[in-house]
């Protein structure tokens, strides 16, 4: 199960496990950012190598416009994880 | 030794499935939560990339499971299918570099080989088998840091 959703105009809440089978739905929900949020982490349990594509997408979308995510409440396997594909130094993790 | 073989259909969808069956697993043998974190990244890498890359009337890929005290041994067999093995240069990702000098792809394969203890592939007769070792207690040190 994943759910990807707004809380409030600043933040994007991932929960659940992101995995290949739900690329679909994280994707359109990713590319139709437009502008700085806060991407919470505190409910995802899991993400693939695909939902870290993903977000490096959106990253590098939103970069060239001057804007960025910043991601909050990653558990300790997720930090693992950004820091092995060198995420920790393309994005603010809080 | 514990040893089981499930028939895994060639759906991107089967992937959750996957992970269940090998959540089993993990519980049967009180494997880590860090252990099955890197155990799930590596099998989604490997079994999304036989979906997506090779192409093949078979409507099922085969995957075994070894769990021992020392280690975790998960393979896949991908029967009826072209001969491919990453290139080095598929290998190779620099995960340093800034976004704007970072190419696309590579990225999963890099995860999966900085996760797991050995990554192999093999090829024989028409049919491609992608292994992977994980040593037990291999990585606590890295996620408690």
């Amino acid at each position: 199960m994943f759910e990807i959703c707004f809380r409030g105009e600043d933040t994007v809440v991932l929960s659940g496990r992101l995995d290949a089978s739900h690329e679909a739905v994280a994707e359109s929900f990713l590319a139709a950012l437009d502008r700085s949020m806060t991407v919470d982490f505190d409910e995802l349990k899991y993400i693939g190598s695909n939902g870290l594509g993903l977000l490096f997408a959106a990253q590098a979308r939103l970069l060239e416009k001057g804007e960025s995510l910043k991601l909050i409440n990653l558990n300790e396997h997720l930090r693992y994880v950004f820091r092995l594909g060198g995420f920790d130094t393309i994005f603010q993790i809080e | 030794m514990f040893v089981e073989t499930w028939l895994l259909r060639r759906s991107i969808a089967t992937v959750p499935e996957m992970h269940e069956l090998l959540r089993g697993c993990y519980e049967r043998f009180s494997i880590d939560p860090a252990t099955a974190f890197c155990l799930d990244l590596a099998a989604e890498e490997v079994f999304t990339n036989l979906v997506r890359h090779n192409r093949s009337d078979e409507k099922f890929v085969t995957m075994t499971v070894e769990c021992s005290p020392q280690e975790v041994h998960l393979q896949w067999i991908d029967r009826g299918v072209p001969r491919f093995e990453p290139s080095a240069e598929q290998l190779a990702v620099d995960v340093t570099r800034p976004i704007s000098q970072r190419r696309p792809g590579g990225l999963g394969l890099h995860l999966t080989r900085s996760v797991v203890d050995a990554l192999t592939f093999g090829y024989e007769n028409g049919d491609m088998t992608v292994g992977v070792v994980k040593r037990l207690g291999s990585d606590r040190e890295e996620t408690v840091k």
